[in-house]
C-alpha cells in the first residue's frame, strides 16, 4: 500500500511539478512577481476538489464520455496556452523586466489546469481510504514520501534551469514546455478512443520490449514526453502535428519581428 | 425538393448503419467488487471492438488500467462505466485497478 501511493502521487505530482518550476525559472527571469503561481494552484486545487467530488456525475455524461472528454479538453487547453507562452516569449530578444500580465496568464493557466487534472486524481484516490483506519496511514505516509520526491526533482530542475546563461535557459525551458506540451496533447488521442469517440486502430509500432511503459523510465518518459510504447496513429500523427504547429508559429513570429524592424 | 429526399434517404440510412454497427459491438460486463474484478478472466473475440461495462460494487474509488490496452479510467464507487477496447490481436492483455493492485487484477484474452 505504501508504496503503490508513492508511485500515485509521484507520477501525478512530477507532470505539475516539472511545469511549475521551468514556469518559475522563465518568471524569475523576467523579473515577474510570483503571485500568479499562488493564484494558479489556489484556483487549481479548488478545481481540482470540485472536479473530484463531481467525477461520478461527469463520467456519465454523452453516455459515460465525460471523464475523457474533460481531460482531453483540459490537456488540449494546457497545450494552447503553452504554445503561445513559447511563441511570446521567442518575441523578446533577451529577458527583460517585464510586468506584463498575458505572460502571467499564460503561465497561470496551463499549473492550474494541470493542478486540476492531476490534483482530482490524487483526491480520488485518497477519497477510497479515508474511511479504511488501517491503510490511511501507509497512504498517507506514502504520499508524502511521493509528493516529497516529485518536489525535490522540481526544485532540482528549478535551480539547474536558473544557475544557466539567460540564453540557454531560455532555450532549456521552451524546448521543455514544446515537450510537455505535446506529450500532454497526444495523450488525448488514446483517452477519445477508448470512449469511441475516435476510432481505434492497430498500434503504429510496440517498443514495449525495448522500454516497458512499466518500467521507471518508462513512467518518467511518459509523465515527461507523453512516451507510449503502443501508439495508435492518430498519437504519432497529432504528436508530430504538435510540435509542427509550435516551431510553424515560432518561424512566423521571426519573420514577422524581422519585418517590423 | 429532389435534394431534400435524397438527403432524407441518406440520413435514415446512416441511421440505420449506426443502428446496426451500434449493436454487432459486444458488451462484456466485468464487476468489481471486494478489490477483485469478476471475472478477472475475460475472453473477447480478436480483432473486434469490443465494449467493457465496468460496474463498481465497492463503495470505494478504483482506476482501471492497462498498458498493454492503453486504457485508464477512473470509476467511482458504487457507479459504472465503459471503456472500448480493440480490435486486438489474439493474445493476452493485462489489467489491473491502480487504487488496489494487490488485489485487483485481471487478464482480457483475445481469441
Amino acid at each position: 500500500m505504501l508504496l503503490n501511493s508513492v508511485i500515485i502521487v509521484l507520477r501525478e505530482v512530477l507532470e505539475a511539478g516539472l511545469l511549475i518550476s521551468v514556469l518559475l525559472a522563465l518568471s524569475k527571469t523576467f523579473n515577474i512577481n510570483f503571485r500568479w503561481l499562488i493564484v494558479a494552484i489556489t484556483f487549481g486545487f479548488i478545481g481540482a476538489v470540485v472536479y473530484a467530488m463531481n467525477l461520478g456525475v461527469i463520467s456519465e455524461l454523452f453516455e459515460y464520455t465525460g471523464q475523457e472528454v474533460t481531460n482531453a479538453t483540459l490537456q488540449i487547453i494546457i497545450y494552447i496556452s503553452l504554445v503561445f507562452l513559447v511563441i511570446f516569449i521567442q518575441a523578446l530578444e533577451k529577458p527583460t523586466n517585464l510586468k506584463n500580465k498575458k505572460i502571467s496568464l499564460l503561465m497561470s493557466i496551463p499549473i492550474m489546469l494541470a493542478i486540476i487534472r492531476e490534483g482530482s486524481e490524487i483526491i480520488i484516490y485518497f477519497s477510497g481510504f479515508i474511511h479504511n483506519s488501517e491503510q490511511v496511514l501507509s497512504v498517507i505516509m506514502g504520499s508524502f514520501i511521493g509528493a516529497g520526491i516529485g518536489a525535490s526533482i522540481g526544485v532540482l530542475i528549478y535551480y539547474s534551469i536558473l544557475t544557466r546563461k539567460s540564453e540557454t535557459l531560455l532555450m532549456i525551458s521552451k524546448c521543455a514546455l514544446i515537450v510537455v506540451a505535446t506529450g500532454l496533447l497526444s495523450q488525448s488521442i488514446p483517452l477519445l478512443i477508448q470512449v469511441d469517440i475516435l476510432e481505434a486502430y492497430e498500434p503504429l509500432w510496440d517498443t514495449s520490449s525495448i522500454l516497458s511503459e512499466k518500467s521507471m523510465l518508462g513512467q518518467l518518459l511518459y509523465a515527461v514526453l507523453g512516451y507510449e510504447s503502443t501508439p495508435a496513429p492518430q498519437q504519432v500523427a497529432v504528436y508530430v502535428a504538435g510540435i509542427g504547429i509550435i516551431f510553424l508559429g515560432l518561424i512566423l513570429k521571426g519573420i514577422k519581428i524581422k519585418a517590423v524592424r | 425538393m429532389k435534394d431534400k429526399k435524397i438527403n432524407t434517404i441518406v440520413l435514415i440510412y446512416c441511421l440505420f448503419l449506426s443502428a446496426t454497427t451500434q449493436a454487432k459491438t459486444l458488451i462484456v460486463e466485468i464487476e468489481i467488487k471486494n478489490h477483485l474484478f469478476i471475472p478477472a478472466e475475460v475472453s473477447v473475440p480478436a480483432n473486434k471492438k469490443v465494449k467493457l461495462l465496468i460496474i463498481n460494487s465497492d463503495p470505494t474509488p478504483e482506476e482501471f488500467e492497462s498498458y498493454e490496452l492503453n486504457r485508464e479510467k477512473v470509476i467511482i464507487g458504487n457507479k459504472k462505466t465503459i471503456i472500448f477496447i480493440g480490435p486486438l490481436k489474439p493474445g493476452r492483455y493485462p489489467f489491473f485497478g491502480e487504487f488496489n493492485p494487490k488485489t485487483a487484477q485481471g487478464v482480457i484474452i483475445a481469441r
